[in-house]
């Protein structure tokens, strides 16, 4: 039973998935070898792992670093900063590169007339392009790290606070503890909310094309709508699909047999936190200094702009999207969530390798650019369509109803659900199923009373970080939407980025950030005991 | 079920409520428009239409090559009616592609001049951007402007910006380029003109003009719709970018100034044929015509007869006649030169 219904729900993921992994297996076209001849994949290729790299590193000092400080630290305003610190992701990659242009204006350009008149025209263009990579990272670091922030407070919330008061017995510092205690233990977490940052920066597009960052996404796009080649398009997609699954399988293959249990049966937090003057102001600076890099420098720049903005829109207009963006992205989120919990289930019941690629299969679609997403749904659909006798499966799937597009979301966004509930399960020893199993409950049963219980964590973490992906979700809901659908995302990328009125634009942006926001907030509070250290 | 999750399942519940909601009801007459513009004023004109006319447009706005996927898989059983793209080599793709059909009316014919339509009438233009020179006014002259051609020579080293081949934009100059004077000279001209920029590409013809007027650059590619963009920003440093750079409108010795459109055609499997080709004789007509220009800072059709003070300001121009439709069938040829000269 669970076995099959976790197969059904994998393959309609993965049908469109294997669109892209077949065409790996056609003759490459002439464009292809044309485009490789040139030596653009070796670019692509360079450009996608400075920024995977930079941008993984930056994320994961800034995401651990806050959730360690909010879980171990008592400083004044840590229960604000541990809701707040998720904000930042509320905020589209591009809407934040374009709040940090001043950056580009301000600081950049300055000391690039300086940089030509010390070292001239050709040193002023290499120095302008090092400059863009290190901001690109910053930024992307800055709307990102809230991934690995989420898991890792999670991670950290499932230890014991006995483990960490043993770590402080044996003498160690709650900095090293952070190293021998909560990494080790947290990991399957960490790594969780790393590898949605890493995909994230791999399916960027937008940023990329802003700081002239040339990536495998820039590549695609590139064979789709320069070259109008689509099949070489799929194909470069497949390659950076095959890396991205080499990354999960090795991650996959390195966690190995050793299994870290949360020892749930004595979870209860730190039972004092300690107050050192230094530990406290360093926890408290640290998330200050980040919350304002972040998220409060970028809003101030966007209220600037929104000051310039507001007579020239109908604010009344731009707020009516809200409820309807709002509904769809936690509806859609809940549907994926309750795929994912079948599927991680299914894939702790049945051990098995198959049960395990299979649902590994399905985190693809996260790696892949949104817009890939949409010809893959769009070729397999049309494929399906064409043969039935009547093909309304289009009107059906995506002029009356919205149903095509939540199935492109989960193509899309089955890893943010997945990848937390999976570390979440690894948390639970196996000895709880089998006494449950003991006792006469049928996998069912165990599944109700042990496993969502005890996933509520997790589960919270993964509908905060779906419903906002959804809510920011630009190419699908673009694409897929019935027609004369307008989101949140949608007006702020109409006014903010095709027709360049910043100014206008930024109102939008401002409303999708703090619906956001408040959506965190709700679903935070929604849960009874929320993520409190 | 478990306690905690009761809200968030009732809200679940609300949020289909809402989906039924958001889903289109079909009405008698309607057009449905595919369209890559998504800009406010075309919604504005779209009510317009429907006021005039009593024909309800519903509207999908995505990027003119995911919108073709999306008629393509549609088939013939798409609901869209007109397909609408911000440059004429995406109307040539989509007549290639075979989602198109000739759409011919007097109103049409009257209204669009001949090289602003295809041949055979798929698809038709409805505004006009030119690509001009946008020069520093602090350090370069008018007269030491010519022509595009111009900028491939070393006396620009250094001093040139311009944004990503991937744009639509530099792949129909080039092409344009390639029409008048052939492939292996505008090829020299690319990678020139690469070998001249201050930095390389990056961000849009906004950044462009920017870098110009903070000094990075002299001289930037860039749509005059961006200055007038620019110009009327309700910002205060926007409008101090335009004050300190100038329009020029190259070639105007030769060939004249290289211009695209933004367009429209009837799709194939139209189910609403008569009121698409309505809405193509609307935008096409005096009253959308007079509004692009204010509100999106595009030329229309007839160039030199609009009344926009703003449009009138960069001064008069002869535009380049080249058949709009040869800018898609060299558009391949631009994207080759592209890549091999090293334009980003």
């Amino acid at each position: 039973m669970w076995w099959i219904g976790a197969t059904f729900i994998a393959l309609l993921i993965a049908v469109p998935l294997a669109v892209v992994v077949v065409t790996l297996f056609e003759a490459p076209s002439d464009v292809w070898r044309e485009v490789v001849g040139y030596g653009v994949l070796g670019t692509y290729v360079k450009g996608t792992l400075i920024m995977l790299l930079g941008t993984g590193l930056l994320a994961s000092v800034f995401g651990i670093g806050a959730a360690w400080a909010v879980t171990v630290w008592e400083f004044p305003g840590r229960r604000f900063f541990s809701l707040a610190l998720m904000f930042p992701m509320a905020i589209p990659t591009y809407v934040e590169a374009y709040a940090y242009d001043f950056a580009k204006y301000e600081l950049r350009d300055p000391l690039m007339l300086w940089i030509r008149e010390r070292f001239g025209a050709e040193a002023m263009s290499d120095a302008n392009g090092i400059f863009n990579y290190v901001l690109a990272i910053f930024v992307m670091a800055l709307v990102l790290y809230p991934y690995i922030y989420i898991a890792a407070r999670i991670g950290f919330a499932e230890i014991s606070g006995a483990y960490i008061e043993n770590s402080r017995l044996l003498g160690r510092s709650l900095w090293r503890s952070l190293f021998s205690v909560g990494l080790p233990l947290a990991r399957p977490a960490i790594i969780g909310g790393l590898l949605l940052v890493l995909l994230e920066v791999m399916n960027e597009y937008g940023a990329m094309l802003h700081y002239g960052i040339e990536t495998l996404t820039i590549g695609i796009f590139n064979q789709w709508y320069d070259w109008k080649d689509t099949d070489s398009a799929i194909r470069l997609a497949g390659v950076a699909m095959l890396v991205v699954f080499a990354i999960i399988v090795a991650e996959m293959v390195l966690r190995g047999r050793s299994r870290f249990h949360a020892h749930h049966g004595a979870r209860r937090n730190l039972a004092e936190k300690p107050k050192t003057a230094f530990g406290t102001s360093m926890a408290f600076g640290f998330c200050a200094s980040l919350l304002f890099f972040a998220f409060l420098l970028p809003l101030w720049q966007l209220l600037k702009l929104a000051r310039y903005g507001i007579e020239k829109v109908q604010v009344g207009e731009l707020l009516q999207p809200v409820f309807g963006s709002l509904s769809m992205a936690v509806l859609a989120g809940l549907v994926i969530l309750i795929a994912a919990l079948f599927l991680a289930y299914a894939a702790r019941i049945f051990p098995g390798l198959a049960m395990q690629l299979l649902s590994k299969m399905c985190m693809l679609g996260y790696a892949l650019p949104g817009a890939v997403v949409v010809i893959a749904m769009l070729s397999s659909v049309a494929a399906i369509s064409g043969l039935m006798a009547d093909d309304a499966l289009t009107t059906i799937l995506f002029t009356a109803t919205p149903i095509g597009l939540v199935m492109a979301y989960a193509v899309r966004f089955m890893t943010p659900a997945l990848a937390p509930l999976e570390a979440g399960m690894a948390g639970i020893h196996r000895s709880m199923d089998e006494a449950s199993r003991i006792l006469g409950r049928s996998s069912w049963g165990s599944f109700f009373r042990i496993h969502l219980p005890l996933l509520r964590l997790p589960l919270l973490g993964a509908l905060i970080v779906l419903f906002v992906d959804i809510l920011k979700e630009l190419p699908l809901t673009l694409v897929l939407s019935p027609p004369n659908v307008e989101t949140l995302a949608t007006q702020t990328f109409g006014l903010m980025h095709k027709e360049e009125r910043l100014a206008e634009g930024s109102l939008p942006a401002l409303i999708l950030v703090l619906s956001g926001c408040a959506g965190v907030i709700i679903l935070h509070r929604l849960i009874r005991r929320p993520l409190r250290a | 079920m478990n306690q905690p999750f009761r809200v968030p399942f009732s809200l679940a519940f609300l949020a289909i409520a809402a989906g039924f909601l958001l889903t289109n009801v079909a009405i008698a007459s309607e057009v449905n428009v595919y369209t890559h513009r998504h800009y406010e004023a075309d919604d504005a004109l779209y009510a317009k239409f429907t006021e005039q006319t009593g024909i309800k447009v519903n509207v999908v706005k995505a990027s003119a090559d995911a919108l073709l996927e999306r008629i393509k898989a549609e088939g013939k059983n798409s609901p869209a009616d007109v397909l609408i793209t911000a440059d004429a080599g995406r109307l040539v793709r989509a007549r290639a592609a075979g989602v198109l059909q000739p759409a011919t009316s007097a109103k049409l014919a009257a209204q669009v001049p001949q090289n602003m339509r295809d041949a055979d009438n798929y698809w038709c233009a409805f505004t006009v951007r030119a690509r001009v020179l946008i020069y520093s006014k602090q350090r370069v002259k008018p007269s030491e402007l010519d022509c595009y051609e111009d900028l491939a020579q070393s006396k620009w080293k250094g001093r040139i910006v311009a944004r990503s081949s991937s744009n639509i934009y530099n792949q129909s100059l080039l092409a344009s380029i390639v029409a008048a004077a052939g492939m292996e000279k505008a090829a020299g001209w690319a990678r020139a003109v690469r070998d001249n920029m201050a930095r390389p590409p990056e961000g849009s013809d906004r950044d462009q003009i920017r870098a110009v007027a903070a000094g990075i650059a002299d001289v930037a590619i860039a749509n005059t719709y961006y200055v007038g963009l620019l110009a009327n920003s309700p910002n205060p440093e926007d409008r101090a970018v335009v004050g300190k750079i100038g329009v020029f409108f190259p070639n105007q010795n030769g060939r004249g100034a290289h211009i695209n459109v933004s367009g429209g055609g009837v799709v194939k499997s139209a189910p609403n044929r008569n009121n698409a080709i309505k809405l193509l004789e609307f935008l096409t007509g005096p009253e959308a015509q007079a509004s692009f220009p204010v509100t999106t800072y595009e030329y229309p059709l007839d160039i030199s007869g609009t009344q926009s003070k703003l449009l009138r300001s960069w001064g008069e121009f002869k535009a380049d006649t080249l058949p709009l439709q040869t800018l898609g069938e060299k558009n391949a040829d631009a994207v080759r030169i592209f890549a091999r000269a090293g334009w980003k």
